[in-house]
């Protein structure tokens, strides 16, 4: 289990859980970032904002929220 | 049937609503505020098989929780307008995130159709959805499929959405779990006025609804108490019957959390996301990530770390420099224009009417240049407009946010309040007007504050008459001191009312929707730039002419004065003056 900010680009991942506050997770998850979505890191070049795909759309996600992600490779 | 019918469209945003509103309202749209927001309004009307419909469009949301100001005009008006139907606008390459939105509509009790938008997208990339069977599940309404810019199945849509309506309220449930299920059904009893536990008090007869139930859908607000929200546990307290409510309320998330282990508000959300994740899986056929898109090949480089700054500024300037060159020839044409020929028209016209002096110089010394004013700003405004919606409706604002966020975070604001602020080099109105495209409100307002900081074009000519004055040949310096020091103010501005007047959501992390790149429709265009070329002229050609007015009277009075320094003007401006 992995903060999405270190995950592998181009790798299809599950996520585990959000550990963040009520606003935050309420945020990400009306976006579709729930635990049991499956995701995919588009760029990361280790700092700054990361690209994510979940299914057909975009997300820019910053650091500190990526960092509250946490996922899992697709087994 | 003579009555009007009252439509809400809602949705994600980048969902193509929009479209779908232009489509079928045309020009016949109207843009304000919602009353005491900064948030647009956009109002329409369109015949239908000779029925009168008023479009409402709501502002794009995610869900509709009250955490933004767009989510609780959403709400609000779906609850306190009771729209006939509500259209849930639905990117088709985006179901599970779209439906969130539609279930929480759906929850709202009002009758509800879904036009499952960007169909084109989903067929084009070998995506099939079983529209029948998702109609079925989710109680069923109508689902109809639509290209927006194409204006296909727009029709059909309102055709089936005005039926849905005279059906009356949707009876869609979320099956929540036995334990929460019991639970929403006690409060619901309670909103409703009967006792908790279901044994009623008399006979039917009896029962007299209650203002509560009136007032909330029971079966909504059960579940909204359950999650705890706080605008709607308000709202229920002052109600009458309200503190009864929300004390039964309270034991049964108490009792709740204690079996979960958990937050209330998790459990239902997880319950939601689990019902529209199966209900996806049934109804569309391939849910993968897609691999690299068009679109992501693009992002390679614009939204690149390195190269994606220089790239935005390289198109600003692009705009910046076009909108200047563009505008600059009608500006000097239109000034000439009014006041020679229109002048002199306006002039001869009032001679011959034999109307007395005042009036004319009223006209032709106030008037006529206080109009000019606002028409001087047309050209160049209006090509601003297009270059704003050709960014906007192609994708790409949304990587500037992204890629100028880091510097803009400085200032406690977010990328896309870049924008406003390169344009205040230009013109201060429109750079205000631009901030219009910010989403929330806290943003809207302090970059419109920072703005003015900003040296605009107008400025210009001060500098360098002030710079020839007291620095003779090194007037440039100053003029580049000038510059420098508005945007250094700006920042610093920026940095201080983020700590103090308007901090910023902590909570508020950057979070991001890119949509993918899309061909921007000549009709979407046209329209953006029609609607707020209109906006800026009836608005500021009021108050623009309504000052102008006032300063003539205050120059010209009293009557007859040959000097402005004798005029009322210039006695008060004496006054102050050391």
């Amino acid at each position: 289990m992995t903060p999405l900010s270190l995950a592998p680009a181009g790798e299809a991942l599950t996520i585990v859980d959000v550990r963040a506050g009520r606003r935050l997770r309420h945020r990400l998850s009306e976006l579709g970032l729930n635990p049991g979505t499956i995701v995919e890191v588009v760029n990361s070049r280790g700092c700054g904002p990361v690209i994510l795909a979940v299914g057909d759309s975009r997300l820019a996600l910053g650091r500190g929220a990526s960092h509250k992600v946490l996922v899992e490779p697709v087994s | 049937m003579s009555q009007v019918f009252k439509v809400a469209l809602a949705g994600n945003p980048n969902c193509g609503k929009s479209t779908v509103f232009n489509a079928l309202t045309g020009a016949r749209q109207h843009v304000g505020n919602w009353p005491g927001k900064t948030v647009e309004k956009k109002e329409g009307t369109f015949y239908h098989d000779g029925q009168k419909v008023s479009l409402v469009d709501l502002p794009g949301t995610y869900s509709l929780t009250a955490y933004s100001p767009e989510e609780v005009i959403a709400r609000d008006f779906i609850v306190e307008e009771r729209p006939d139907v509500v259209i849930v606008v639905v990117d088709a390459a985006n179901l599970e995130r779209n439906l969130y939105l539609t279930l929480q509509v759906l929850e709202l009790g009002v009758p509800v159709a879904i036009a499952l938008n960007m169909y084109d997208v989903v067929e084009a990339r070998g995506i099939e959805i079983d529209t029948e069977w998702l109609a079925k599940l989710l109680g069923d309404l109508p689902v109809v499929r639509t290209v927006g810019v194409r204006d296909q199945g727009t029709q059909e849509l309102v055709r089936q959405a005005l039926q849905v309506a005279q059906a009356g309220a949707n009876d869609f449930r979320v099956n929540y779990g036995e334990e929460i299920e019991k639970e929403l059904s006690k409060l619901e009893r309670v909103a409703r006025g009967q006792s908790a536990t279901g044994e009623k008090p008399g006979t039917p007869s009896d029962e007299v609804p209650t203002e509560i139930a009136a007032r909330f859908n029971p079966r909504w607000l059960a579940i909204k108490l359950l999650e705890q929200e706080q605008g709607v546990v308000d709202a229920v307290a002052e109600l009458p019957g309200g503190p009864d409510l929300l004390a039964v309320a309270r034991d049964s998330v108490a009792y709740l959390e204690a079996i979960y282990g958990d937050d209330v508000d998790i459990a239902i959300a997880d319950r939601r996301y689990g019902f529209i994740n199966g209900l996806t899986r049934q109804v569309v056929k391939h849910t993968q990530p897609d691999r690299l898109t068009l679109s992501d090949r693009i992002d390679q480089i614009v939204a690149d770390r390195v190269l994606g700054i220089p790239l935005f500024l390289l198109m600003m300037y692009v705009v910046f420099r076009l909108v200047q060159d563009v505008s600059a020839p009608f500006l000097n044409w239109v000034d000439s224009v009014i006041t020679g020929p229109i002048s002199r028209w306006i002039i001869a016209l009032l001679n011959v009417l034999g109307t007395p002096d005042w009036v004319r110089s009223l006209l032709v010394d106030g008037v006529v240049p206080g109009v000019g004013g606002v028409l001087v700003f047309l050209p160049g405004l209006m090509v601003l407009y297009f270059f704003l919606a050709l960014l906007e409706d192609s994708g790409y604002m949304a990587r500037a946010a992204f890629v100028m966020d880091r510097f803009m975070s400085f200032l406690g604001l977010h990328g896309k309040s870049f924008i406003p602020l390169i344009l205040g080099f230009g013109c201060g109105v429109p750079a205000v007007y631009a901030t219009r495209t910010l989403e929330n409100e806290r943003d809207r307002i302090l970059t419109g504050l920072l703005v003015p900081l900003i040296s605009c074009s107008a400025r210009l000519p001060v500098y360098v008459v002030f710079g020839l004055a007291f620095f003779g040949p090194d007037a440039g310096k100053l003029t580049w001191a000038m510059y420098a020091l508005g945007v250094l103010m700006a920042v610093l501005m920026g940095m201080l009312l983020s700590h103090t007047l308007f901090p910023q959501d902590k909570d508020a992390a950057f979070v991001l929707e890119l949509p993918p790149y899309r061909m921007p429709t000549a009709k979407g265009l046209a329209i953006h730039m029609w609607r707020r070329t209109s906006e800026f002229v009836k608005k500021a050609g009021t108050i623009i002419l309504a000052v102008t007015v006032i300063l003539w009277f205050l120059l010209n009075l009293p009557w007859g004065v040959q000097d402005h320094r004798d005029s009322l003007f210039g006695n008060v401006s004496a006054v102050i003056a050391p």
